[in-house]
């Protein structure tokens, strides 16, 4: 052993190991002063400033100068931190030298290269980018090798390390002088196939007189070995040898080994074509060593036996014979078994459906496989031993029954008999060996508790358990045993929890690297471990996946640095900062079908229209070091305008804002986030919206300034309050000026002043294609003329959604969800007025009002499209009171919708649903009412695209109504766009 | 900034020998394994690279029992190793500890560390190797001065249970060379250049 010394060194002392006594001296002097330099210059660098222990007024201590160069050096910037001290008065000064490290990050050839190729690339591939400085005569044997191999046998490499300074960084150079390349001079071939002789200078592309070039060699022999290979000789080798000659020539030695040439000939049972060469894999093993005819019986057995023929047998022989290998596989795969019955015996405490599930691949009507029926009985077993049934014998017997026919399948009742035996219980959990963690803690996070069944299954998770809990108090060298003893007939099970604790580690620094724009607090912030606390294991994981959500780094890396074997360890965290810019761009094509004035007199017809768009967004994250972020996305639509019609019912011309395509509907978003917001938990999004959109009966603008704090309360919780000031302007109204709402009229443009908070539940596993979980949003709005809004009203939506992974070959997703909206104006007094603007006075003589309580359209619920009613085109379902006689959706302030759907995949990326939606709005709501409710099914595919997936639907009404009188609803609508329904 | 031009005037506390990946050995880490006889080093004008070399295997061999952590070593067996050391330093252990920053709690971690190694060794390469009778008689013929009394050699009857002691142990300590080899290979081990 040559670390470990049990004798001792004699004649060792500190006063000649170059450590002079009046260093040692000044040890225990107070410092007066401290220093610390870099190649000769003063530098004043915090990070280095927190790590130095040696403190001025403090008596100078080794321990604190140890300390302080393993700080230093756990920077990986310092090639070597020396500390020096000289007498000062009545104290010492002490003084940091740094040697910084001066990484390679240049490599330089010089001298005649000859014919080298790319030399940087033979470096990089093998020693990385930035290769170790330490390791430039490596390198340099490296390249020496490269040339030989490239026939120059004289080559020399000289390698030198220039430094730079300000940054530090280092050239590796190299000095090359290839020397004279060496020709082949000759080719000598040991042994050869007789037919490839006469080929003159034989089968290699290798001529005398050219360059040798060692892969120019082999790539030739690999040539001739999968020639020889093709022919049968699956064995066949070929190596050469390289002579540098004094002449300057090469002269390459080629030894040939061909092998018998093998033939693989099949007899008994037949075996498919398709199959063979995977189960008997001689061709392209090149290989016929007995493993790998045996491996091939094995896999021939298997085969058959997977396939119901239970009593498959394979066996080969070779037969070398005139430079012939025969190997002949002979194959008797015997009746083919089908499952005719199957039974359970014996089971008490598990119920039968319970063992049924565990016997699922085991099915009546399919063939037999020994295999698969013995997966399943271990299963079965493990379900008893979980259950505390340690004892549990399960074994499964077969009955053949009797052959129906010559050649005809046989049939086999197969009948898994258990015994159960004793139950075994826990009687007592003892634990050993724990200091710092109490037995009580030790048994709250136990499962295993006296009177339970004992499970191995579960004493493993416990012990498991136990030893993370001390991984995250820092015990990381934590052992922990967990053992039983079987008292009573094995019916009382005594378990044991041994720990071996070892010491608690430390963090001692935590030191933070490479961030150049972000500031430390903000990277201190995300970190669970902090100076002078436990080591924890999870603490490190979640501390990285923290720094990870922020998505200001590209790269971050949390290790612990040892100090020795010291119980304490400086944490190193290094980041890399992704661009604080971020650009993006993008367009696609939206169909679907619409409601266009384009009937008689201007009455709704749905028309399938495509609209393309596009996007430009662009951010900046990480503001002044902070993780504060401002972006600004907008988006446009190009899409046809609509065919305006007069009062009268008089289509009018195509004119500047009738018929044609424009950008008529588009949307600025600008928002600036502020993180944590007075060292809160909570996040503040301020946001700034011009849009300008589409709906059926009307298009509008809106402006909207809005200020969001929104807190997360765990991974599947969180909730938002916001205020929000908007101005909408509504035109193009679709109906008449007698078909709008009152509200409409008298508030064509509406400001709006409200608050609103929303509380979420999300467990989906996916936000855009989920499998499973469930998605749950309640959004509550109050808008209120006290607080500036020009109409007051309560607006409350409630959406659930589920997912299901059905346990199927195929991925099959059950999907379903639940919307329901429910809104109540506050009522306000207006007067009636005249299309003049003259007020209307009553028979008392008094102006008449109207009391108003509607929503303002921008406001009211809407259902059918895509993501709602999938049978109705956009906004096209409602009550005979939302929609207007013209066939136009007014909206409502009621509104349900339910939807249910089964996605599953097809082939590759396609996959198909069906779903069945329902749902309708209303105009109050306390007028909503189950039996109003309307239906649609009907079928799609998805394409899962990168971006998510696309999805085409053809929805079908499930009751179709007359619009007006003798003119139905249509019957379909399809919809093409991009991710899930909901 | 008021420091004498003269370099003579100030005394090296310590430096960087070796850095092992991203773990630094001291000079003063140096000094204390010496002393204290944590690594195995003859007497010699070169026992400072020596001790650094046998510090770095040491060093490689800690990160492996890190990884693969044998038995925690009883508090018993620590005292006892710790009082080895002590001896070895003899009347000097208190000037050693503070020239070297160590304290007893850096004492107790060295020991224990000494431990885990032997414990490891013994786990991974076994406490006895099995040799045959041709490698002890090989081992006899080859190392026959360690097979000596009263100047002359001993017949190997009387020499074979020996014998097959020292070859399990070299060809064991031969075994952890090899594996040692290895380690270093996958290392990145630096050693500055004294300056």
């Amino acid at each position: 052993m040559i670390w470990v010394s049990r004798r001792w060194a004699f004649g060792v002392g500190l006063w000649i190991l170059g450590l002079a006594p009046c260093a040692f001296a000044q040890v225990g002097q107070p410092i007066v002063e401290v220093a610390v330099e870099q190649e000769g210059r003063p530098i004043d660098d915090r990070l280095i400033s927190s790590l130095i222990e040696t403190t001025v007024g403090e008596p100078l201590s080794m321990r604190d100068v140890r300390e302080t160069v393993t700080h230093l050096m756990s920077l990986n910037r310092f090639e070597d931190v020396q500390a020096r001290s000289e007498a000062a008065g009545a104290g010492v000064r002490v003084r940091w030298v740094l040697f910084p490290l001066h990484p390679v990050d240049r490599l330089e050839f010089s001298g005649d290269l000859g014919a080298a190729g790319d030399l940087s690339r033979i470096i990089t591939e093998r020693f990385g980018n930035a290769p170790p400085a330490g390791r430039a005569n490596e390198l340099a044997e490296a390249i020496r090798t490269w040339y030989r191999q490239k026939g120059y046998p004289q080559a020399t490499v000289m390698p030198r390390i220039e430094v730079t300074h300000n940054p530090d960084r280092a050239t590796m150079a190299f000095a090359v002088a290839a020397g004279p390349r060496a020709a082949i001079g000759a080719v000598n071939i040991d042994e050869i196939d007789a037919a490839d002789r006469p080929a003159p200078p034989g089968p290699f592309a290798v001529r005398i007189g050219t360059p040798y070039d060692e892969d120019v060699v082999i790539r030739e022999l690999e040539r001739y070995e999968a020639a020889l290979r093709s022919r049968g000789f699956y064995e066949a080798r070929a190596t050469h040898l390289v002579r540098f000659e004094p002449n300057g020539t090469a002269t390459v030695n080629v030894s040939v080994d061909r092998g018998p040439n093998v033939v693989v000939t099949f007899a008994g049972d037949p075996l498919p074509e398709s199959d063979r060469e995977r189960l008997v894999p001689v061709r392209t093993e090149g290989s016929v060593d007995e493993d790998l005819l045996e491996d091939s019986n094995f896999a021939i057995e298997e085969y058959l036996r997977g396939r119901g023929y239970r009593n498959a047998m394979s066996a080969y022989t070779r037969e070398p014979r005139d430079g012939q290998l025969n190997i002949a596989f002979t194959v008797s795969r015997g009746p083919r078994y089908i499952v005719d019955d199957l039974q359970v015996a014996g089971n008490m405490a598990v119920p039968t459906a319970d063992l049924m599930q565990l016997l699922r691949f085991v099915k009546t009507g399919d063939p037999f496989v020994q295999a698969t029926l013995n997966g399943a009985v271990g299963a079965i077993r493990d379900a008893y031993r979980t259950r505390g049934f340690t004892r549990a014998n399960v074994q499964a017997s077969l009955t053949d029954l009797p052959p129906e026919g010559e050649g005809a399948d046989r049939r086999v009742q197969v009948r898994v008999n258990i015994a159960e035996g004793a139950r075994t219980v826990v009687g007592s959990v003892a634990f050993k060996g724990n200091i710092v963690t109490s037995e009580g803690e030790l048994r709250a996070r136990m499962t295993t508790t006296p009177g339970r069944p004992y499970s191995e299954v579960e004493l493993t998770s416990d012990r498991d358990r136990i030893e993370l809990e001390y991984r995250n108090r820092g015990y990381e060298g934590v052992v922990v045993e967990a053992n039983a003893a079987f008292v009573d007939g094995d019916t009382i099970a005594d378990v044991i929890i041994t720990i071996s604790e070892g010491p608690q580690i430390l963090v001692d620094h935590v030191i933070i690297i490479g961030n150049q724009r972000t500031r430390t607090e903000t990277i201190e912030r995300e970190l669970l471990v902090k100076p002078g606390q436990p080591l924890g294991y999870s603490g490190l994981i979640e501390s990285q996946q923290r720094l990870a959500g922020l998505g200001l780094f590209r790269r971050i890396r949390i290790d612990p640095l040892p100090h020795g074997s010291e119980p304490r360890r400086d944490v190193l965290v290094q980041v890399e900062e992704a661009p604080p810019t971020t650009i993006g761009y993008g367009g696609g094509i939206e169909g679907g079908t619409r409601l266009r004035p384009t009937g008689a007199g201007g009455a709704a017809e749905e028309r399938l229209e495509f609209a393309p768009r596009g996007f430009f967004e662009v951010g900046r994250r990480n503001l002044w070091g902070k993780n504060r972020s401002v972006n600004l996305f907008t988006r446009v639509s190009l899409r046809s305008r609509d065919i305006v019609f007069t009062d009268q019912g008089e289509r009018l011309p195509e004119g500047v804002n009738q018929g044609g395509t424009g950008f008529n509907e588009y949307r600025v978003y600008g928002t600036y986030r502020e993180p944590r917001i007075f060292n809160t938990p909570a996040d503040v999004l301020l946001t700034g919206i011009l849009d300008q959109a589409i709906r059926s009966s009307f298009n509008f603008i809106t402006r909207e300034a809005r200020a969001e704090a929104g807190l997360r309360f765990s991974q599947r919780y969180s909730a938002a309050g916001r205020y929000s000031y908007q101005h909408t302007r509504l035109f193009d109204e679709r109906f008449t000026e007698n078909e709008k709402p009152l509200i409409d009229r008298i508030f064509p443009q509406v400001r709006l002043s409200k608050f609103s908070s929303s509380f979420l539940r999300d467990t989906r596993d996916d936000l855009v294609d989920p499998n499973r979980g469930t998605f749950a949003i309640f959004d509550t709005e109050l808008a209120a003329r006290v607080i500036g809004s020009e109409v007051g009203f309560v607006r409350t939506f409630i959406q659930t959604f589920g997912y299901y992974r059905v346990p199927m070959q195929r991925r099959t997703v059950l999907a379903f969800s639940a919307r329901l909206g429910v809104a109540n104006g506050f009522p306000r007094a207006v007067p009636t007025v005249l299309p003049n603007g003259q007020p209307v006075i009553g028979a008392d003589g008094q102006p008449m009002v109207e009391i108003v309580d509607d929503l303002p359209a921008s406001e009211r619920f809407f259902a059918g499209g895509d993501t709602t009613v999938r049978g109705f085109s956009l906004d096209r379902l409602g009550t005979a009171e939302t929609i207007s006689p013209t066939g136009f959706p007014k909206g409502g302030n009621g509104v349900v919708i339910l939807n249910g759907e089964v996605r599953v995949a097809l082939i590759g990326p396609l996959g198909g649903a069906v779903f069945l939606d329902g749902g309708n709005v209303f105009p109050r709501a306390n007028a909503i009412h189950v039996r109003e409710l309307r239906g649609a099914a009907g079928f799609g595919i998805r394409y899962r695209s990168p971006v998510g997936p696309i999805r085409i639907d053809l929805g079908f009404k499930l009751d179709r109504r007359e619009l007006s009188p003798g003119r139905l609803e249509r019957r379909s609508v399809l919809h093409i766009s991009l991710g899930q329904a909901f | 900034m008021g420091w004498p031009s003269q370099a003579s005037a100030q005394q090296l506390l310590d430096r960087v020998v070796a850095r092992v990946n991203t773990y630094a050995i001291t000079l003063t880490d140096v000094n204390a394994a010496l002393a204290l006889g944590v690594v195995d080093v003859p007497a010699g004008d070169t026992q400072e690279g020596i001790a650094t070399q046998r510090l770095i295997d040491r060093q490689l061999v800690l990160v492996e029992v890190a990884r693969f952590a044998p038995p925690e070593p009883d508090m018993a067996a620590v005292d006892r190793e710790i009082a080895t050391m002590k001896e070895r330093a003899g009347a000097r252990l208190d000037a050693v500890m503070q020239a070297t920053g160590l304290d007893e709690a850096r004492l107790r971690d060295i020991a224990r560390d000494t431990l885990r190694i032997q414990a490891y060794l013994n786990q991974r390469f076994g406490t006895t190797v099995q040799v045959s009778d041709e490698e002890v008689a090989l081992y006899y013929r080859n190392h026959a001065s360690e097979f000596q009394r009263n100047g002359t050699v001993i017949p190997f009857d009387e020499a074979q249970s020996t014998a097959r002691q020292s070859a399990a142990a070299a060809r064991r300590g031969a075994t952890i060379l090899q594996w040692m080899r290895d380690l270093r290979q996958r290392a990145e081990i630096v050693e500055p250049t004294v300056r």
